[in-house]
């Protein structure tokens, strides 16, 4: 006699320990299923010692207080700089932050950050970025190729002054600056001297009113306090991000401001006054394309004259 | 399927979310009311050192408890998805790195077994655990978690993460097969290979 195959019924309650009706043949299985769940059933192993611990104290893993949890990784981490002399978290901390300024430089600069931090970013930049076109601007104008330091501007500026209200005319100047521009283009291209001369003088006037111009007040002690903002580690943060934004916003409209009354266009917006020195390798290539300028009179207004 | 706990739905919730808040007692609740189960699901798959996984199982889930949301039969599965993870791992380490077994007196099997040690072992779930040991691997998974862990074929099919079909057939063909072991008519069966897994 063929044995029936058991179905899906029948085995739910086999594996409920109980004999499916009309099969008393199944009785003798269903009985050992039965001996299972009942012998299964056992009190709590002892927990281990980690676990023992855990269960005396839990972590709470909802919400914030979750996400707030160190991994694995940063509680090792943390344990190992709780480790470390004070020197060393010093040295540890300044790692950290410069890797994560360098980061969110690079993210910045890609565009690639979040929309808020972005604008926090291209605000801190532009206010840098002003600040250094104006220091180089200002050390441009002792007609060295020394990178601008203010203190040296305001010398020079001094000295561009003193010149000037030596009632020497401005073809007189310009010659002189010509000719100091010729000097120092010595041993470049000949071909090149001339407009090197043009554009040194173009850009050593610029660069004279430029530096002439006062810094703003707020421009180094803003620089300053985003410095130490961002190396203290509580200030690092959104709400750092936001409180310079806003300062730089402040700044950039002081600055508007300043410019506005001092009655400066500064028509060359940085352009035409970017550093010129005749011994800046990169003069060469500036000189060809301001080769077109050769022969135009000293005093013809033009690119950044005032 | 009925949760061990006797708690219902709410209770089940309301035990859950102080868990997840770091209550120690709903921590507690949590491990006596789903521990035992895995501990003799563990025991029954072969592993040397049930009590000992069946805390690192709890461990991994406390670690978890976070992330999950569901009701009581959902934590059924949840944890016992982590327990045959961490079993599956135990048994491939020590198919990896070949088994060290402790040499008692009364597993030596040049010892002649007395009739009393045999009559014990054809005692009570000793005898259908043996019965069910003799199963293929896919089809005493389904056994286990269905008898011992307690399991529905839907939970069976999301430990094993099978269907639940497959999850029917296995458990129709095993439990077959374990008729027909316990067939008076029928002479024993060789134990089956795959517990070297």
């Amino acid at each position: 006699m063929r044995k029936r195959m058991i179905t899906d019924t029948e085995a739910e309650r086999l594996l409920a320990g109980a004999t499916p009706e009309g099969r008393p043949e199944l009785a003798a299985l269903a009985a050992s299923i039965a001996d299972v769940r009942t012998n299964s059933a056992a009190a709590a192993p002892q927990p281990s010692a980690a676990l023992a611990a855990r269960l005396e104290s839990p972590v709470p893993t909802t919400g914030a207080a979750a996400d707030a949890q160190p991994t694995r990784g940063i509680k090792k981490m943390v344990a190992t700089i709780a480790g470390l002399g004070v020197a060393a978290k010093v040295a540890a901390a300044s790692g950290v932050l410069a890797l994560g300024l360098v980061g969110v430089g690079a993210a910045g600069a890609a565009g690639a950050l979040p929309a808020p931090a972005q604008e926090v970013f291209d605000d801190v930049i532009t206010t840098v970025l002003v600040t250094e076109d104006d220091t180089l601007t200002e050390g441009e104008t002792d007609g060295t190729t020394d990178e601008g330091v203010v203190e040296e501007c305001v010398v020079d500026d001094g000295t561009t002054d003193g010149t000037t209200d030596e009632g020497l005319t401005e073809e007189e100047l310009e010659a002189d600056l010509y000719g100091t521009a010729e000097e120092s283009t010595e041993g470049t291209t000949d071909g090149s001297t001339d407009g090197t001369a043009d554009e040194t003088t173009d850009q050593t006037t610029d660069g004279t009113t430029e530096c002439a111009e006062p810094l703003p007040v707020g421009s180094k002690e803003f620089s300053a306090w985003v410095r130490e903002g961002a190396q203290d580690p509580n200030k690092v943060g959104r709400e750092f991000g936001q409180a310079v934004s806003e300062q730089a916003r402040e700044l950039r409209g002081e600055k508007a401001e300043e410019r506005s009354e001092n009655g400066q266009g500064n028509n060359g917006n940085g352009q035409g006054n970017r550093p010129g020195s005749g011994e800046d390798d990169g003069e060469d290539d500036d000189a060809a394309d301001t080769s077109t300028d050769r022969g135009k009179p000293a005093g013809t207004p033009g690119g950044g004259r005032p | 399927m009925t949760d061990r706990g006797d708690a219902g739905a709410e209770a089940f919730a309301s035990v859950l979310a102080a868990a997840q808040a770091g209550a120690s007692w709903a921590c507690t609740r949590l491990w006596n009311d789903h521990a035992p189960a895995v501990a003799a699901f563990l025991t029954a798959r072969g592993s040397r050192e049930p009590d000992d996984l069946t805390s690192e199982v709890f461990l991994v889930v406390f670690d978890r408890l976070g992330s999950f949301r569901g009701d009581a039969a959902a934590f059924r599965s949840f944890v016992f998805s982590i327990a045959y993870r961490r079993l599956v791992d135990e048994l491939r380490m020590r198919s990896r790195r070949g088994e060290t077994v402790e040499l008692l007196a009364e597993e030596d099997p040049r010892r002649a077994s007395s009739a009393e040690d045999e009559a014990a072992a054809r005692l009570g779930d000793q005898r259908a655990l043996a019965l069910i040991n003799t199963l293929p691997a896919d089809q005493r998974d389904v056994m286990v978690l269905r008898i011992v862990a307690d399991l529905t074929v839907e939970q069976v099919a999301a430990v094993l993460g099978k269907r639940e079909g497959a999850v029917k057939a296995l458990q129709r063909r095993a439990l077959e097969r374990l008729r027909k072991k316990l067939d008076p008519t029928r002479t024993p069966g060789r134990p089956s290979s795959d517990s070297e897994e």
